[in-house]
């Protein structure tokens, strides 16, 4: 009897130690911007590196963007249930850091952890450098090219017009004219997401992407931004566009559109369609000023107090994980990593948004940086079809976008 | 209960009683007068700052705060309640309001870090000349003055001065038989004060004030009505002229079919006809919906590349740009809402004595007389209940015109509601967005006001 007594107390001592080396893993909260198909590639992502290591484990929150842009204000305030990490757009940062909800990182910390500027896409990241501080490591950069149906283009003869890589504005009238001309009865292109379209079409003749003279006051009103949208009105005028309310992605499924403007994230959706399609920079009046307009999901840790160094440590790792494995971002997802290290992999170089990665062309990336972006993007995508279809004059939309914008800062 | 407020009314007001009166007033001074102490020390600077408990309880800035506006009403209630010689009622509310404040007190003094009280703070370090960020501020001391615990013990001495003889029995029983029909509200009553009340409260206050949704609002007065009622240039003068004229306009637009439909189909049910059953529950099924499914739906019906709405049609018209559009959000609506406005009409039909019916028709009377002579002044009451429920609903619509049109078409089917739900989340106007809400809501109230006139006085008696 005793010598059971002896083996259980040795036993229980035994499993004790055990529990006492193994030590608990850092709970990391983690919220995201990506649902649907992305969803999956990311929570696909998030449990690898929960397999990869036993001393961080991240929870994933997806939620749409604008389910995330609510609640972060009100999580900050209110200081309970912050995530340690969260995805946002890189336009939404400056206001973030205005409005003092964000912490920079700690540069020397992340390093250990492998997070180094040297390692990013340089464009996405300086865009996060304010005030001598950096707040927002770039996951990837994300722009709204043009895809174009190369069987269609084929039937029509219409490949010439896309072999130096770039598409104009004058091209797509010529190509559309040839292939209706051909007994083509789709549509040529489409006016799809206008804001997007329209941010990339200023950036080229606006390399500055000026949205504010003085960084407050909004400038939209102005004569590059007037030519945008006559360019636009002038496409849709002239029959080359699809009609308000177009499914346009059905469009181009269905093959009946010879070029469509949209996002790289679209393009698994396109594989899945069974198209085969080219991918393009943004529809430009010239290639020498050709930039697509450009977004970049960025890793970010809001104002938390309660935050330890140690759990900050941990989410570099996780970071840095997240930008070394982005391949799985870039096959699935259909996005461009900003972890330079993918651009050397060459499974990504067959890619077809692999050109939006190339240092060379970087300039292309047209991404905007205002610290009203928020108030910004509401003004100016309400304006959408009314000045393309008539129902609100060019001037009128352009001098709406400024009013309501100054007079939402006034009101804040 | 009649047994015993009349045998309260009989109770002569005592020097005990008064005494809780001017108590329960002497709680409202304190309240207004007392306040927070707060101070924080960064980089060997001291600041300090203090601030009335009314102007904490309007920050909202902590959960614990939700506490104050249930001692006041508690303490308004305990006032009314002896002023009414309810004595026990009074001592049941002093003692929750005593309770309420002291627990807000010794809440709000264990926070550490609270946003009310770190904004002037932070304004006085700047103005020190102290770097800083807000991680660098690690705790904030805070402390009441004493007016805060002297409002405490008046609402105790409150409770104290009602206290009933608890030794003699009569007693103990009249203060069961007064308090038992509070305890079973009182779980309503809780969740009505903090949820309901205090949301409203501070929503008027909003409108009053500049506010971004995460920093402290600002109080500036009438400025937004200003703004917006006079400021033809601006904004939200067009938004609140717009959004308010398309409210206006789709509740005349969808009344009316939001009650002649369901009665027109109350009143073929009411035949009986063979399956009348089974077209009952399909009729009534829309309602079950959320107005998301709905609206989702017939938004593909009416989509002009693949809607079924333009193949029987054989139309390509774009149903959602105007004047189709109003059609669209009005087919919408009435769809939704016709199957619980008919049961109502049901079941007055089902009450109005079928011998009147024999009686007219052996007068002669046809089908149509019927109707207008019978049932018609039969269903007058619960007409009139629909009619006003119907528009206040439909003032508040929302769902219906943002899924299906949005602000495209030059915001010409942007309902206020809409305007009022994207200034204060989206774009964090949220002081405009309440004076636009309560604007909202005086129209609402006016309507309804001249509604239940017109329908208490053709009430039956």
């Amino acid at each position: 009897m005793k010598k059971f007594l002896a083996l259980v107390l040795a036993m229980m001592m035994a499993l004790s130690l055990a529990a006492v080396a193994h030590a608990e893993p850092i709970q990391i909260n983690y919220w995201s911007v990506f649902t649907g198909a992305d969803g999956a590639t990311m929570q696909g992502m998030v449990d690898a590196f929960n397999a990869s290591q036993d001393e961080v484990f991240v929870n994933h929150t997806p939620m749409t963007a604008d389910d995330l842009y609510q609640k972060i204000p009100l999580t900050v305030q209110t200081g309970t249930d912050i995530p340690q990490v969260c995805i946002v757009h890189i336009e939404r940062i400056p206001n973030f850091v205005n409005q003092d909800m964000l912490y920079s990182y700690d540069l020397d910390l992340i390093a250990e952890a492998g997070v180094k500027e040297e390692n990013y896409n340089a464009a996405a990241w300086a865009r996060t450098d304010i005030d001598g501080e950096h707040y927002g490591i770039p996951l990837d950069v994300h722009s709204y090219v043009t895809y174009y149906n190369k069987d269609l283009f084929t039937q029509y003869d219409l490949n010439s017009y896309v072999e130096d890589g770039y598409l104009t504005f004058d091209e797509v009238k010529e190509l559309g004219d040839k292939a209706k001309a051909a007994g083509f009865t789709g549509y040529v292109t489409d006016l799809g997401w206008m804001r997007a379209q329209l941010l990339g079409y200023y950036g080229q003749l606006d390399p500055e992407l000026t949205l504010s003279k003085d960084g407050i006051n909004p400038c939209i009103n102005n004569d590059n931004m007037r030519k945008v949208f006559e360019t636009m009105k002038d496409l849709w005028e002239g029959g080359y566009t699809s009609v308000k309310n177009t499914d346009y992605s059905s469009e181009f499924y269905s093959g009946n559109m010879l070029v469509w403007s949209e996002g790289i994230w679209m393009k698994a959706a396109a594989v899945d369609a069974g198209i085969n399609f080219g991918m393009l920079p943004a529809i430009c009046y010239t290639p020498e000023t050709c930039m697509s307009w450009t977004s970049s999901h960025n890793f970010v840790q809001f104002a938390d107090e309660n935050r330890t160094e140690e759990e900050d440590l941990a989410v570099a790792k996780f970071i840095n994980f997240m930008g070394e494995n982005s391949l799985t971002w870039a096959k699935d997802a259909g996005q461009c990593p900003a972890h330079l290290s993918i651009n050397d992999v060459a499974e990504f170089t067959e890619y077809p948004q692999a050109f939006l990665a190339d240092p060379a062309r970087s300039d292309e990336l047209a991404i905007y940086k205002y610290l009203y972006w928020g108030l910004f993007d509401t003004a100016f995508s309400r304006v959408g079809w009314d000045f393309v279809d008539g129902t609100i004059s060019i001037d009128d939309a352009l001098a709406q976008i400024d009013q309501e914008i100054a007079d939402a800062i006034a009101a804040q | 209960m009649s047994q015993t407020v009349s045998a309260a009314r009989k109770q002569a007001m005592t020097p005990s009683a008064l005494g809780a009166i001017l108590l329960a007033l002497a709680f409202f001074v304190l309240f207004a007068l007392s306040g927070v102490n707060a101070s924080t020390t960064l980089k060997e600077t001291t600041v300090s700052t203090s601030m009335p408990l009314p102007q904490l309880f309007f920050s909202l800035s902590s959960a614990s705060i939700l506490l104050i506006p249930l001692a006041l009403v508690c303490m308004l209630c305990a006032l009314i309640a002896v002023i009414g010689r309810q004595r026990n009622v009074a001592m049941m509310f002093s003692l929750v309001a005593f309770l309420a404040f002291g627990l807000f007190l010794i809440f709000f003094s264990r926070e550490q870090m609270n946003s009310a009280l770190y904004t002037p703070l932070s304004e006085a370090l700047k103005d020190a000349g102290v770097k800083f960020k807000k991680r660098d501020v690690k705790s904030i001391d805070a402390s009441f003055s004493p007016g805060a615990y002297a409002a405490l013990a008046v609402c105790g001495l409150t409770a104290l001065l009602c206290m009933p003889r608890w030794k003699q029995e009569q007693e103990r029983r009249r203060v069961g038989r007064d308090l038992l029909p509070y305890a079973y509200i009182a779980p309503h009553l809780f969740f009505f004060i903090i949820f309901f009340i205090t949301p409203a409260v501070y929503g008027v206050y909003a409108a009053f004030t500049k506010w971004d949704l995460f920093n402290e609002p600002v109080f500036i007065g009438l400025d937004n009505f200003k703004t917006m009622l006079f400021d033809s240039q601006n904004t939200y003068y067009r938004q609140l002229r717009n959004g308010l004229w398309n409210t206006v306009k789709f509740v005349l637009y969808s009344v009316p079919f939001c009650i002649a439909v369901p009665l027109t189909l109350a009143l073929a049910l009411h035949a009986k006809a063979k399956g009348s059953k089974f077209f009952q529950a399909i009729y009534y099924f829309p309602s079950l919906l959320s107005i998301t499914t709905v609206t989702l739906s017939w938004r593909y019906m009416f989509s002009p590349d693949y809607g079924v709405m333009n193949r029987f049609f054989g139309s390509t018209e774009n149903w959602f740009t105007p004047p189709y559009s109003w059609i669209v959000i009005v087919v919408v609506t009435v769809w939704w809402c016709t199957g619980s406005t008919m049961v109502i009409y049901q079941s007055a039909l089902a009450s109005i004595p079928q011998d009147h019916y024999e009686a007219a028709a052996v007068d002669g009377a046809g089908a149509w007389q019927k109707f207008i002579h019978i049932t018609l002044p039969g269903m007058r009451y619960p007409l009139m209940y629909t009619f006003v429920t119907s528009v206040v609903a439909q003032f508040n619509i929302y769902g219906q015109p943002l899924i299906l049109t949005g602000f495209a078409n030059r915001e010409a089917n942007a309902v206020l509601l809409m305007y009022i739900q994207e200034n204060a989340v989206k774009k964090q106007v949220a002081g405009m967005s309440a004076a636009m809400a309560l604007v909202l809501g005086v129209c609402i109230m006016i309507v309804s006001f001249f509604q239940l006139k017109l329908m208490r006085s053709n009430a039956p008696d």
